[in-house]
Parts: C-alpha cells; sequence; structure tokens
C-alpha cells in the first residue's frame, strides 16, 4: 500500500489506497460513504449476498494501524439504511471499535444516516452534527463551499474517466480536489461510483489498485 | 377371453377413429384444402400414443398438423349427437408459444376448425397479456385448448391446485421450439413439461420446429431422457430466390458499417417495384433509423409504412400485423420479432438490410414471403458495407446446398441451436416454483429433474448445492433466516412464506428482459418499453427516436419515461441489448471458401462487384484463407495494431484474441485493447512487442492446451462472466425487479449484478452460480467448441505473418471498432500515470470557456 502526501490549504495530507485521507499534524483519519450494513439490506430482502461488511471493518483498522490516527472521522453515509443495522452488523461493528479504544471516532450526518436514526451506543461513535469546523477544513457530508473553511466532504462517490495510448480506458474511484472543497471516494465495498466532471482546476487523484496516482490534465 | 375383447376394442376404436378422420378430411375439402401426406402421418402417429417433433421450413401446416391428432381423438370418444348439450371439456390440449404476440394468431387459426366443426371446446390463452377477468375467469376452469407461453405455464405449476387442473390434459404442442430449443426458455419448458409428465405419465408432446442443424437433439430435448418419438418432415420447401442490391460504386462503397443507408435508393425503388415488402434489420435501432430514412425519402408513404419490433406496445404491434395481413400496408421495417408466427400472405419480397450472418435465418426470412401458390420466395439483400456481398453470394450457395442435399435429420450447411446444459439459476427457479406449488419430495423430484434432457446427468452435489442455496442461502454465508425460500417439514419442500410465494410468482417470466422501461405520453398513451441504461443518460428536453417519431424525454417517473412529440426532427437512437448477432460458422465457412477461389473467376455479381477491394486486399498484404492464418502488423500514431484473421465468428474470434493477448502478455508486460468481428480480431498496444513474433512462437501461442485455465484467467472473460452473471442473478432470484407501481422503494435493491459478483468472487469463489456463469461465458459467449475446432485448424496450417504500411480492407472496419476490451500485464499504477483525463464533451466546452 503506497499513500500518496499532498498539500492542500498549506496542510499535508495523506491519500490512503484505502480511500481515506489523512491528516498528520491533527492524527485524524478521514472517511467517507463507508455505507455499514448495506449487505445486509439486500439479506433482509432475502437477496443472499456474503458479509462485506467485516471486509470494509478490516480495511478501516488497516488504516488506522498505518496512519496511528488518534481520531476517525466519517464523513457521512456511514450506515446504510436502517434495515441494515441488525443484531450480526451492530455485533460485528461494536467488536470492532473495541479494538480501537485509544481512538476516538465521530460521525459528521449525511443523507442515509439522517434516515438510519441514531447509531447504536455501543458503537462509541460521537455525533458531530452535520458540518464540523477545524480551520483551515470543514467536515461535512454534502461537497458545497462552506464559509467554515475549505470543505472535505463524501457523498458523490467520485469515478473519472481516463484514456490512454491504444484507445486505453479505465474508469477509476477518486480524491477529487476542487476549489473550494475536496470530495473523497466511498469506502464501503459494495458501493457504486459517480463519473464526475472535473475542470482544469481542479486536483484529481485516482486509486490503481495498492496506489495514489495524480491524473495529468 | 381378454386378448380378445382387446383387439375387438382395438378394431372399435378404428372404427370410430376412421369416422372421425371423414369429419376432418371434410372440413379440408370445404376450404378446398386437402391434407397433406405429412399432416396425416401426424395424426396418425399422434392417435398410436407417439410423441415427436415436426419439421419444415416456415409455413405451411404445421399447425394443423399437431392439432390433429387430439381433435381426431376427442371426436373419436365423443358421439357427435351429444355436442350440443355437453359440458365444456376440461383442459385437453396445451400449446405453447414462445412469443405472446403470437398467441392470438394461433388462436385464430386454431379455432377455425373447431368453429365450423362445432366442437364443444373452449379455446383460451394464457399469457402475462391476459386480463384480470379472463384470468379469474380461468381460475375456475381452464379452456380445452389453451395457448401459453413458457412463463406462464411455469406460473400455473406455482399453484397448489394445478395437478386438478391439469388432470385430463392429453397432448401438449410446443410451437416454434427451435426458437426456445437454445435458450434458458427452452430448458424452462423442459422442467414444466417433466412436471406435467408426473401428473399425465401418458402425456403425448409434439414440437414444431424450423429447419436447423441438430433436428434430432432438437426432439431429444423436447421429450425428454428415455423417451422416444417421431421425427417427421413437413412439406418440401419452396423455391427461392436470392438477389442483392449492387452498390453502384464499390469503391466508394463503406469497407465498415451497420446501417446501409447509401443503399437507400435501391431500396426505395425496389419497395415501389412491390406491392407488399418487409424490411428485415438486424436491430431495433436499425430498423428505427430505415423507418425514418424511408419517410423521408417517400413523404407520400406516410400511413402506408410502418415498423415492428419487439419493444413497441403490443397495441402497435397487432395495428401493424393486422394491416399487413390485410395487404392495407407498402411496407413493414421489421427486426426478428416478424420471423416468427403466421403468414403474411400479401408480401410479395423481403429486403434483408445486412447480412443474415446465418443460413437458417437467411431461408426462415426468405421464407416469409410468396405465400400464394406457386410464388417464389423472393429476398433482396441490401449490403450495408463492402464484405456483405460476399456473405449474401456464400449464405445463398449454402442455402442451395441444405436444399438439394437436405437428407436425414443433420445438415452441415444449417446452423444448429445447442441446448442449455443443466443451468443452476433456472433449476433453482424451478424449485421454488414447484415448492409454491405443491411442493416436493427430494427424492422423488430428483429424479423427476433428471428426466429432462438438460439435467440428465445432474450430480448428488450440484441438486444438493441448489437445496441448500434455497433453503440457507447456500455454504458461504452464514444461516440467516431471511434466506430461506425452502422450507423442509416431514420430508417435504415448500416455499418459505406466502409471501415469498407471491414475490417468486413476480418473478418468474423476468429470464429474457432487461429492466425495461415504459415510454408514454404525457396523456398515458403507451408507446413501448426501453432499456434502463439507454434512458439514463437522457436529460429533460433531449430528443431521442421510438417506435418511428422523434420524442422529447419530459421526465422518468414509477419505472415509466414520459415523453411528449418532439419540435426538432433529430433525435437519438435508444439502442437495445442483443443487437449483435454473430456469424455462424456454416456461413463463415461458406465465405472463405469464397475467398479461396481465383478473383477473376467469380460467377455471382455480388462477388464481381467486390472483387476489386479483394484484388486490393490482395496487393496490400494477402488474402485471408482457410488453410493459412493470416496476421497482419501495422504501426500507427496510435500504437501498434495486430490484425489476425480466424474467421471463426465473433464469439471464437473473441475467445481466441483474449488467448493471444494473455499468453503475449506473460512473455512482456504490456497491455492491449481489442476490437473483434467477424472475420479476426485486433490487438492493440501502445508499446511495440520486444519478444520474437513469427510463425513458430504464434503456432505456440495458439496451441490449443491450458485452453479453458488461460481463457478464464484472461480479464476479458471476467468482464464478460459479470455480464454474464446479470442474467443468472435475476433467474436464480438474486436481483429482484420490485413490485408492480414500487419502483422506488424497490431501487435500493437494483443492486447491480456486478457488483453482486465482484463480491461473491472475493467472499464465495466457489459459488456454483459463478461457475455457472464462467461456464456459460465459456460455451455460449466464446463458442468454445467452434474455439476449439478453429484451433486445431491453426495447428495444422501456415501462419503468414505480413507487415502493411496502410490498414488493409479486412484492417479497417476492426481498427475503426470502438468498442474494445482490455488485458494487461501491466500494473494498474504504472498504467495509469501514461494515461490522461477522458474528455467529456461538456467538460471540453466548459474549458474551452
Amino acid at each position: 500500500m503506497n499513500e500518496l502526501t499532498i498539500e492542500l490549504q498549506g496542510e499535508q495530507v495523506w491519500l490512503l489506497p484505502e480511500r481515506a485521507l489523512f491528516w498528520p499534524r491533527t492524527g485524524t483519519l478521514l472517511v467517507a460513504d463507508a455505507h455499514l450494513g448495506k449487505d445486509t439490506t439486500f439479506r433482509a430482502a432475502g437477496i443472499p449476498i456474503p458479509a462485506a461488511t467485516a471486509e470494509t471493518l478490516a480495511t478501516l483498522s488497516q488504516a488506522l494501524q498505518r496512519t496511528s490516527a488518534e481520531r476517525l472521522i466519517f464523513l457521512g453515509d456511514l450506515v446504510h439504511a436502517r434495515k441494515g443495522l441488525d443484531a450480526v452488523t451492530v455485533d460485528a461493528v461494536a467488536a470492532w471499535r473495541a479494538q480501537h479504544q485509544q481512538c476516538s471516532m465521530l460521525l459528521v450526518t449525511g443523507n442515509h444516516d439522517a434516515r438510519s436514526g441514531a447509531l447504536p451506543a455501543v458503537w462509541q461513535i460521537e455525533d458531530a452534527g452535520e458540518q464540523l469546523p477545524e480551520t483551515p477544513f470543514v467536515f461535512q457530508h454534502h461537497p458545497a463551499a462552506s464559509p467554515y473553511g475549505y470543505a472535505l466532504a463524501g457523498h458523490l462517490h467520485p469515478a473519472v474517466r481516463l484514456v490512454g495510448l491504444g484507445k486505453q480506458k479505465e474508469r477509476l474511484a477518486c480524491f477529487w480536489l476542487r476549489e473550494t472543497y475536496g470530495v473523497l471516494p466511498a469506502f464501503g465495498t459494495f458501493t457504486g461510483a459517480f463519473t464526475v466532471t472535473p475542470t482544469t482546476k481542479d486536483r484529481l487523484f485516482v486509486i490503481a489498485h495498492d496506489s495514489v496516482v495524480a491524473v495529468t490534465q | 377371453m381378454k386378448h380378445a375383447r382387446e383387439t375387438k376394442k382395438q378394431s372399435r376404436r378404428a372404427a370410430t377413429e376412421t369416422g372421425a378422420l371423414s369429419v376432418l378430411e371434410a372440413w379440408f375439402a370445404q376450404r378446398s384444402w386437402q391434407p397433406f401426406a405429412f399432416q396425416r402421418t401426424a395424426w396418425q402417429s399422434y392417435l398410436a400414443g407417439e410423441s415427436g417433433l415436426l419439421h419444415s421450413a416456415t409455413g405451411t401446416g404445421k399447425s394443423y398438423a399437431a392439432l390433429g391428432g387430439p381433435l381426431l381423438e376427442w371426436v373419436a370418444q365423443h358421439p357427435r349427437e351429444g355436442w350440443a348439450d355437453r359440458k365444456t371439456p376440461p383442459l385437453t390440449l396445451l400449446w405453447v408459444t414462445p412469443l405472446r404476440a403470437l398467441a392470438a394468431d394461433t388462436e385464430t387459426s386454431l379455432k377455425l376448425p373447431l368453429t365450423d366443426l362445432g366442437l364443444p371446446w373452449a379455446v383460451g390463452r394464457r399469457t402475462g397479456d391476459t386480463s384480470t377477468s379472463e384470468r379469474q375467469k380461468q381460475q375456475k376452469q381452464l379452456p380445452t385448448l389453451l395457448i401459453t407461453t413458457p412463463e406462464s405455464l411455469s406460473l400455473q405449476l406455482s399453484y397448489a391446485d394445478a395437478p386438478d387442473k391439469f388432470r385430463a390434459l392429453q397432448a401438449v404442442v410446443v410451437d416454434e421450439w427451435h426458437e426456445l430449443l437454445g435458450s434458458k426458455r427452452g430448458v424452462q419448458t423442459e422442467l414444466c413439461l417433466a412436471r406435467l409428465r408426473q401428473w399425465r405419465p401418458e402425456l403425448r408432446v409434439w414440437g414444431l420446429s424450423a429447419t436447423i442443424g441438430n433436428l434430432t437433439v432438437a426432439r431429444d430435448c423436447l421429450l425428454g431422457a428415455g423417451h422416444s418419438g417421431r421425427l417427421l418432415a413437413g412439406q418440401l420447401p419452396k423455391r427461392y430466390e436470392v438477389t442483392s442490391l449492387i452498390p453502384a460504386e464499390i469503391e466508394r462503397f463503406p469497407w465498415a458499417g451497420h446501417i446501409g443507408l447509401k443503399m437507400l435508393p435501391q431500396v426505395v425503388q425496389a419497395i415501389d417495384g412491390a406491392r407488399t415488402t418487409l424490411v428485415f434489420t438486424n436491430t431495433r435501432s436499425n430498423a428505427e433509423t430505415w423507418y425514418q430514412a424511408l419517410l423521408e425519402a417517400r413523404p407520400d408513404w406516410a400511413g402506408l409504412l410502418a415498423i415492428h419490433h419487439g419493444s413497441l406496445d403490443r397495441g402497435v404491434r397487432e395495428w401493424v400485423e393486422h394491416n399487413l395481413r390485410a395487404g392495407a400496408l407498402r411496407c413493414v421495417v421489421a427486426t426478428s420479432s416478424l420471423d416468427l408466427g403466421v403468414d403474411f400472405s400479401p408480401v410479395e419480397q423481403i429486403i434483408q438490410i445486412g447480412s443474415a450472418k446465418g443460413v437458417a435465418r437467411m431461408l426462415q426470412r426468405a421464407g416469409r414471403s410468396g405465400h400464394q401458390p406457386g410464388a417464389t420466395s423472393r429476398l433482396l439483400c441490401a449490403p450495408t458495407h463492402s464484405f456483405e456481398l460476399i456473405e449474401f453470394a456464400a449464405a445463398r450457395r449454402a442455402m442451395r446446398k441444405s436444399l438439394s442435399e437436405s437428407a436425414g435429420d443433420i445438415s452441415p450447411y444449417i446452423e444448429a441451436r445447442v441446448p442449455y446444459h443443466k443451468p443452476l439459476d433456472l433449476l433453482a427457479q424451478h424449485l421454488v416454483t414447484v415448492g409454491a406449488g405443491t411442493g416436493f419430495d427430494p427424492e422423488a423430484m430428483w429424479a423427476e429433474v433428471r428426466s429432462t434432457y438438460s439435467y440428465h446427468d445432474l450430480t448428488d452435489d450440484e441438486w444438493r448445492w441448489t437445496l441448500e442455496f434455497l433453503t440457507t442461502g447456500g455454504q458461504a454465508l452464514q444461516a440467516y433466516e431471511q434466506y430461506r425460500r425452502l422450507v423442509l417439514t416431514d420430508g417435504w419442500y415448500r416455499v418459505a412464506s406466502p409471501a415469498l410465494a407471491k414475490r417468486h410468482r413476480l418473478m418468474i417470466g423476468t429470464i429474457t428482459s432487461d429492466a425495461a422501461l415504459l415510454v408514454k405520453y404525457l396523456n398515458g398513451e403507451l408507446l413501448g418499453t426501453v432499456e434502463e441504461n439507454f434512458v439514463a443518460r437522457l436529460k429533460k428536453g433531449d430528443t431521442f427516436i421510438f417506435a418511428g417519431r422523434v420524442l422529447e424525454f419530459v421526465r422518468l417517473r414509477d419505472m415509466t419515461v414520459q415523453v411528449r412529440r418532439a419540435k426538432d426532427s433529430t433525435g437519438a437512437l435508444p439502442r437495445w441489448f442483443g443487437g449483435r448477432i454473430p456469424l455462424s460458422s456454416e456461413l463463415a465457412e461458406a465465405v472463405t471458401e469464397v475467398l479461396a477461389e481465383p478473383l477473376d473467376r467469380f460467377a455471382e455479381p455480388e462477388l464481381r462487384a467486390v472483387a476489386p477491394l479483394l484484388e486490393l486486399q490482395a496487393r496490400w498484404s494477402r488474402l485471408p484463407s482457410h488453410d493459412a492464418l493470416l496476421i497482419e502488423k501495422l504501426v500507427s500514431r496510435e500504437g501498434h495494431h495486430l490484425f489476425v484473421y480466424p474467421f471463426a465468428g465473433r464469439l471464437a474470434n473473441e475467445g481466441l484474441s483474449s488467448l493471444l493477448a494473455l499468453r503475449l502478455s506473460r512473455l512482456q508486460p504490456i497491455t492491449f485493447t481489442i476490437a473483434i468481428n467477424d472475420y479476426g480480431f485486433e490487438l492493440l498496444s501502445p508499446d511495440p512487442l520486444t519478444i520474437r513474433f513469427d510463425e513458430e512462437v504464434v503456432r505456440t501461442l495458439l496451441r490449443p492446451e491450458q485452453l479453458a485455465e488461460d481463457i478464464a484467467a484472461s480479464l476479458n472473460a471476467i468482464e464478460l462472466a459479470r455480464r454474464q452473471f446479470r442474467e443468472i442473478a435475476r433467474i436464480a432470484g438474486l436481483v429482484f425487479p420490485g413490485y408492480p407501481g414500487q419502483g422506488k422503494t424497490a431501487k435500493q435493491l437494483q443492486a447491480s449484478s456486478g457488483l453482486l459478483y465482484d463480491v461473491f468472487a472475493r467472499f464465495a469463489p466457489d459459488h456454483l452460480l459463478l461457475k455457472q456463469a464462467q461456464r456459460e461465458v465459456l460455451e455460449r459467449q466464446l463458442d468454445q467448441h467452434r474455439l476449439r475446432a478453429t484451433m486445431a485448424r491453426l495447428q495444422q496450417g501456415r501462419i503468414v505473418i505480413c507487415d502493411i504500411s496502410q490498414p488493409t480492407p479486412f484492417a479497417f472496419p476492426l481498427l475503426v471498432d470502438r468498442l474494445r476490451d482490455k488485458l494487461s500485464s501491466e500494473k494498474l499504477a504504472d498504467r495509469v500515470r501514461k494515461m490522461q483525463l477522458a474528455l467529456e464533451k461538456e467538460a471540453a466546452r466548459e474549458r474551452r470557456r
């Protein structure tokens, strides 16, 4: 796994191939759109899909260990739907939480979260409201400019199309850093992606398996 | 004593049957018809208790050959005096048809003798189109003769009272069996028939089929393992006349393409010269294009010109069919939707736009015209690019051969329809169907399933896996309650809950169509259906062409595309899946035979026309041939091209291309994009090959050893398997299309099955439905059988490698093909570093500002 260190609003940040962003100065790991329990939502409707939640959690653990993060902030859509919160998912997340006691965890509310209601208390994930400003950034779910600072957000599940010689084409999940806000790729394994239309002023970093690569425009 | 009584009974039966026969013959005479010899044979054979398959070219008399037996038997058993005050007899004859659009016409033609003879039979239809009131009537009692589709038959079996409803069933006729045979609906039919045979062991089953290359298999499939039956040839084929429209200047005619509008003036002229013409295109979007073009060319034909394809609303289609039959139309532009079914007598000629890609399909289409007595079937072929002229000439040769040499049941010149071999998705679906109906005993059900041709070698393991998949969700998953589709109580499997049964019934019959959305005017008038992924690209105000009209997209609401008539006259064409038919190996063979002949001795006008192009090919490179594999190497601004021409048809060419690409990529880190057509394929890479690349190396690379393993390892095959899994997931009930009118809540469940495939591949790589997807890719998508045959051929023959300085006539169509597969042995990150952002049109515009 190879992260990429870049400068953003005068701060050093790491872009991780696990689809997370790390801010070393404050020891903060940012993760957007984990969609935990999306697999269970399908199973609850009688559609057999093996548990993907376990893998999502394992990847999170890996990112936490590699960065030694002291704080984990979910940028919304932590839980996919109320139905997804069955006992299996609740227990799995609680067990995982217990392994990371030293790390504080916060959730910035997203559209799915609002519908899913309060999180189980055993998860010990603090509700951070809809916006969490920390100069020079503000953490929120929806990608939009904010008066509080440079917004770091999720929601979109951004991806871009790349082309190369020999008629090569690829569509890859990406970090999409715009003038006033930046969008993280979706963290969850069982999620789709949305192809964004960047402008020349935007910076783009795609996830290429175990690496993060800057896109030349 | 007993023996004597039996004989007496038999002779009495024979006597009444002769009496009955005279009734039917009198009816034929009354219509000034004469029963054909094969019809009499079919009737006798039915009365003797036999089953069988009846085959002939499209047209005359197969329906009455199949109806006659059951009708005669009933007449013989029921003296005429009592007919008037009899109650309607219970379901006696089941008539299965592949297209519900055909059901109405079938009903009309079957009713004819029944009404004329005054039989007290009730005739009814049960398809997806049947009204609720009719359904309720049928709920009490099914008609004596029921016309239905495989899906609707399967649905009947999902009710507990099915055995009672079918208690008096004597016979099943499966119409257009060749159409069902090569599809999963054919397997569904097999499973339903096995069920019916359990209840009615004496059941007679008759199939009606067009001419195909493997009739014995077709019969065995229909009758099930261990049942024998007749193979009966119908009327001898009529006379055919196949000609082509030759482009005026072949040098100016495109080398690649698929719409062929360059031939418009000649097509218009041909339509002008005949009373009624059917124009066949290979895809629905082409049908729309041609319809628009013809209307523009001849505005005076408005009202005399119609369009017909499978996505149009039933009402529209029926209107077209009715007017076609009545002779009120000059021309109908159609797709394979008009391949089947009843005759349209006024049709004088057929125009085929583009190659029909197969000999059997050419025969079938030609047979749609010339139904007047003594008339000739006329097929006029219009090429969409130059090389199709070769295909036309080659197909005509093969048609002639097959007609003059057609003896026996296997023809080397006509395509076979290969049945599916034990698809587990369909088995899972069927078991839930039966579980929702009577339920089943596992032992008995196992025997029943294995009595079909498709599942005759179903293993114990596969059977147990399927049951486990249905009861727990499968080994890979923890045993969640909510997985249960079936529960076992006291040795009997039943569906887990009435709600699940209800949901399952909605899913039966989702075998064929992809997520389809209704297209309606704002006032609610229904136009037809389009696929979801087309609509996804539309924005409010965009225009598109559909049902022969230019429409403006208003909004998408509740699985309905709302449109209004557009003021603009241009629009995008919807794309439907399944448009690309591969060139059959029989036709490919015929084409390479043509290419082997000396150019200056071509006799047919098509070949004389295309000869200059072939000369050019020979001058710049060589002519591809059957015994030498031609490979062309070209360097361009885009990169390094290899053009390879195995002439194995699109499917096997795709298999060969992935194989060659994979094996080359093991020798050096390299990335290929791959284009494929019926003649060959192109491997394009940004970097040159650094390894030795000569005849010997290529032969080693194309050796048949490790074929299955290597193909499965290529990324392309994985991508194909993902696509194939979409259908499997739907049939096996992994993806639920949602309750009618509840499009929104169901959307959360519309996980793309591609995502499902990825999750399974990671967590349950041995999942049998995944394996099935991989197997279907190898057998169906890549035509493994043909692939192996081609590789064996390539091992024997020469391999010729030519350096070319410009794309040759054969290379050009591949070069311009934008639909590409990919294969790489480079690290993704390394590759991505050399790539750039794709500029969407909109983004490019924004950048310019």
